[in-house]
């Protein structure tokens, strides 16, 4: 939609791309924008700077597929974590809202996404081979999956309660708490931790 | 019309805004039964069109949201201000590049917290196809009333929604995804499914005696009966439902490999419309046909009022029906309806149904006086 405003390309350029942003309106772009304007100009190069360089300095972590700038994330690095515990979650931004709640010390495993065959994706779109891997190695103990509880997220934990079993694995899945059809980015820290600790038993 | 004690809750006023032949319409709807007049395109339909878009945000004409929207306007609003037994709310719809809902101000995300605050029933020339065209038609029929009656109903039913287009994706792609993630769908669908099927099985043994009554009414002494016949057989437990959709699932893995498509559940299943035994559907005379789906639309408006009209407020839409009736059923439907708490109906000319009314307005020129 053409903004009907008459700002200067770089102005216009810049609310544009605020639009974009989740919650972010015509309005609010536009406030941000100008707010943007009276910034010192270190700052704005600093900020250019972070925008610019924020893909090539950020990677996936090695062993989870948590973002990291290390090799291994601040999660998958940090000795006081309990390594027989891995929580499967669809993507990495739903790590934060888990860890907010605080009370789970394992480790994650980030899927890359979920099955959702009309997006033609399946289970070789999602990072099961790392998962295995992370299995086979022995020290694993429990896996919770903690996909969303609609249905393409319960379609996939179903799926990986098959596909992960293994002697002596137990799987579970995070019980209700999350209300139904919601996706977990949206539910708070205490819904959370109490479907952590009341998830039952898939394995 | 006069209430005694509270009035229940009922429509109270209709403001539409860029809605098809509306440029702008603030209507105080009166209670009791309302009969709307006016010329051919007049814009009678239209109106009945508008509270029935408020009630259920479905046309019951189009599936095309583009044809309500007046075609020298770039969206439309429509306010349906409900009142009564002491409350008033006001529901808001807001149609621009997207759709925007309200309840008394506060903005509403999902459709279904918006649908079914009151109860619309809608009488019109089409509902013949519930007799005479396809199961979908029926199954559709059961799934707004029972929506209407249910949020669960329409949860379950949007969630087996879902699990069918996933899944009938997945048979389309069987090469790539394989066995372990069909089985990860089939439990969802199972689950569903059968509390669907459990769902309308009950709700047609509801609905069973309100169609007697209605059959009855209208046809006499003739039997009519609707009959739901699902594929896992009529037995409602729920743990039974499930465990035979799985098994048929199972039974027809093969075929549904080979089509790419989900052959059993609640979305293939059939409403069996009879009358003294025989199906309408087959052998109803075109008079049977149009009597009968008058009689189910009757059997749903009653069920609703028994069950949840006094709460929400229940409204019947009546379209163009009464003319392609006898003058003896005419006058059965009318003397049924006379007792309803809020009825709009269109005729052509009032003269002949203007005594079962409480009052008769015109449509003209975008107005209704
Ligand atoms: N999207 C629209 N925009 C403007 N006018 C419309 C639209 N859709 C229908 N109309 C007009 O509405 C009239 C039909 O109204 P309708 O309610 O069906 O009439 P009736 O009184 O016969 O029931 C026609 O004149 C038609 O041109
Ligand atoms: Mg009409
Ligand atoms: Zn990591």
């Amino acid at each position: 939609m053409p903004l009907p405003l008459g700002y200067p390309q770089p102005l216009e350029e810049l609310i544009r791309s605020l639009r974009r942003l989740p919650g972010i309106g015509a309005r609010t772009a536009e406030r941000l924008a100008l707010a943007l304007l009276e910034w010192p100009e270190a700052d704005l190069q600093a900020l250019g700077q972070s925008l610019s360089t924020l893909r090539a300095r950020l990677h996936p972590c090695t062993q989870c597929g948590n973002l990291a700038d290390t090799p291994l994330c601040l999660i998958c690095a940090n000795p006081q974590r309990q390594t027989e515990l891995i929580c499967v979650v669809e993507t990495a931004a739903q790590i934060p809202v888990i860890e907010r709640c605080g009370s789970f010390r394992g480790l994650y495993h980030v899927l890359g996404g979920r099955l959702a065959p009309l997006d033609h994706r399946g289970p070789e779109q999602l990072r099961l081979a790392e998962l295995h891997q992370r299995l086979a190695a022995g020290n694993v103990r429990e896996v919770i999956l903690a996909t969303s509880s609609d249905v393409e997220g319960e379609a996939t934990a179903a799926y990986l309660a098959m596909d992960l079993q293994r002697p002596g694995l137990i799987i579970s899945r995070i019980a209700s708490g999350v209300p139904v059809g919601a996706d977990i980015g949206f539910a708070d820290p205490a819904t959370i931790a109490i479907a952590l600790r009341a998830r039952r038993n898939l394995g | 019309m006069s209430f005694g004690g509270a009035a229940p809750v009922a429509l109270v006023k209709l403001e539409l805004a860029g809605f098809r032949s509306y440029q702008s319409l603030a209507w105080p709807v009166p209670p009791g039964v309302t009969l709307l007049t006016g010329a051919n395109g007049a814009g009678k339909t239209n109106l009945l069109e508008a509270v029935h878009y408020a009630a259920l945000l479905r046309s019951f004409r189009t599936r095309n949201l583009q044809e309500l929207r007046r075609w020298d306007s770039p969206g439309f609003s429509l306010v349906a201000t409900l009142g009564g037994d002491g409350l008033t709310r006001q529901l808001r719809v807001t149609q621009q590049q997207e759709r925007s809902l309200q309840v008394d101000g506060v903005p509403i995300i999902r459709a279904s917290d918006f649908i079914n605050h009151f109860l619309a029933v809608a009488f019109i020339p089409e509902d013949i196809g519930l007799v005479k065209g396809p199961a979908s038609e029926r199954r559709r029929f059961l799934d707004i009333l029972g929506s209407q009656l249910d949020a669960g109903y329409l949860r379950a039913l949007s969630e087996y929604n879902q699990v069918l287009r996933q899944r009938n994706a997945l048979l389309r792609q069987y090469a790539q995804f394989g066995d372990r993630a069909l089985e990860a769908f089939d439990q969802q669908l199972v689950a569903f499914g059968a509390a669907i099927i459990q769902r309308r099985l009950l709700l047609v043994e509801e609905l069973r005696p309100e169609l007697e009554e209605s059959g009855r009414q209208f046809f006499g002494d003739g039997s009519l009966l609707a009959r739901y016949t699902p594929v896992t057989g009529t037995e409602s437990g729920l743990e039974t439902l499930t465990a035979r959709l799985f098994d048929l699932l199972v039974k027809n893995r093969d075929r549904e490999k080979r089509d790419g498509v989900t052959l059993v559940g609640p979305h293939r299943d059939e409403l069996l419309l009879t009358l003294d035994t025989r199906p309408l559907a087959a052998f109803g005379s075109e008079g049977q046909c149009r009597t009968t789906a008058l009689a189910l639309r009757l059997a749903s408006y009653r069920l609703l009022q028994r069950q949840a009209g006094d709460q929400r407020g229940l409204i019947l839409l009546v379209d163009d029906v009464l003319g392609e009736l006898d003058a003896v059923r005419r006058r059965t439907f009318l003397d049924l309806i006379r007792q309803c708490p809020q009825a709009l109906i269109t005729v052509t000319t009032a003269d002949e149904c203007a005594p079962w009314a409480d009052q008769v307005v015109t449509v003209h020129d975008g107005a209704v006086n």
